[in-house]
């Protein structure tokens, strides 16, 4: 699969500004997302393989996708934002400690499932070999991201 | 976190993990590994080198896999321990807990485990049939489910037992060695096609 890495990171950046760097200017944050999608969906396209007829039925619901995926991506960005500007502030209360689990918590049992409904839907319009090879492409993504967060994000004390 | 190699324990994890699943399909032809990410114009050959190194790999024996499973499970429970700081009182009450979590887990790891040589050797013989290509998708997106309910309930075990942000460090120790883990498999695994 071509240039993986290159996307967690940039995804790792968009995260790392979008949620300490509040800085930025909105102009630039949003020129950065938009660069992601679209390098996101070229490796999509490029190790897809689809004929004309799959590809018309496969990139809306794609879009569809995306579009939740980063409803996601928000919440993941005020749990983070929340839990730094918690941390800097000294020991974690417990109420605060509880409400960041389950929040972080839920943010994956969303996910998990919005992953299984997309691959419902494509199930029906593709064939099952291009579902599995388009979900494993996803969780790669989505493995890269979560494991540069875990690694970025200190451990609560 | 004092570091110990996440990346470590990840690999050992991996190649326990195929070691556990091959020794269930016992019976049945040599199993390959998964092979690494081919060119279809390779993909014959290096399929071949495959299953001749899994033969070999298959030679080792039972013995060495549950020493090397034994000492992956010891290095993350002193990972553990060390991030924890436990008092007396919450240890005693923590590490049933967190034992019985780890046997859970280990049931998601060989579901895992056997679907992954399930997948290698379909991948093997040729292009995957569509019966298959479902079958092994919903394993895997049942296992991650199982995995974060797992979670979830281990999670709320732990609250009524030691104080809430020692559960949050817990969750995301638990997160950063699973995201490691992973993080190998989708690396080593290769597309289907």
């Amino acid at each position: 699969m071509k240039s993986l890495p290159i996307l967690a990171l940039i995804g790792t950046v968009m995260f790392s500004t979008a949620a300490l760097a509040q800085t930025a200017s909105d102009t630039n944050v949003e020129i950065l997302k938009q660069k992601i999608k679209a390098d996101k969906k070229m490796i999509i396209s490029q190790n897809m393989d689809l004929t004309n007829t799959e590809a018309e039925q496969f990139w809306p619901i794609y879009d569809s996708f995306q579009k939740d995926l980063e409803g996601i991506n928000q919440r993941m960005v005020t749990t983070i934002k929340d839990y730094a500007n918690t941390v800097n502030k000294g020991p974690i209360p417990e109420d605060k400690a509880r409400k960041l689990v389950n929040e972080a918590l839920a943010e994956e049992e969303d996910e998990v499932k919005m992953k299984r409904s997309y691959s419902e839907k494509l199930q029906n319009v593709l064939p099952p070999p291009k579902v599995a090879r388009y979900i494993q492409m996803e969780t790669k993504i989505r493995s890269l991201l979560r494991r540069e967060l875990a690694e970025q994000i200190p451990l609560i004390y | 976190m004092k570091t110990m190699g996440l990346g470590v324990i990840a690999v050992s994890f991996v190649i326990m993990m195929q070691g556990c699943a091959s020794s269930q399909s016992k019976g049945q032809p040599a199993t390959a590994a998964p092979p690494q990410g081919y060119s279809s114009a390779q993909h014959e050959k290096a399929a071949l080198d495959d299953m001749n190194r899994a033969r070999t790999a298959r030679a080792g024996s039972d013995k060495n896999l549950e020493i090397l499973m034994q000492k992956v499970r010891a290095d993350k429970k002193l990972l553990v321990a060390n991030n924890m700081d436990l008092t007396d009182a919450e240890s005693r009450k923590f590490w049933p807990i967190y034992d019985e979590y780890q046997q859970k887990l280990q049931q998601i790891n060989q579901r895992l485990g056997s679907t992954i040589v399930e997948y290698a050797e379909a991948y093997n013989s040729g292009p995957l049939p569509d019966s298959k290509a479902e079958k092994l998708m919903n394993q895997v997106l049942d296992a991650e489910e199982a995995e974060v309910k797992l979670k979830q309930s281990y999670a709320e075990k732990l609250e009524g037992v030691i104080p809430e942000r020692k559960v949050a460090r817990y969750i995301q120790i638990e997160n950063k060695i699973r995201a490691a883990v992973y993080g190998v498999l989708a690396e080593q695994i290769p597309l289907a096609y």
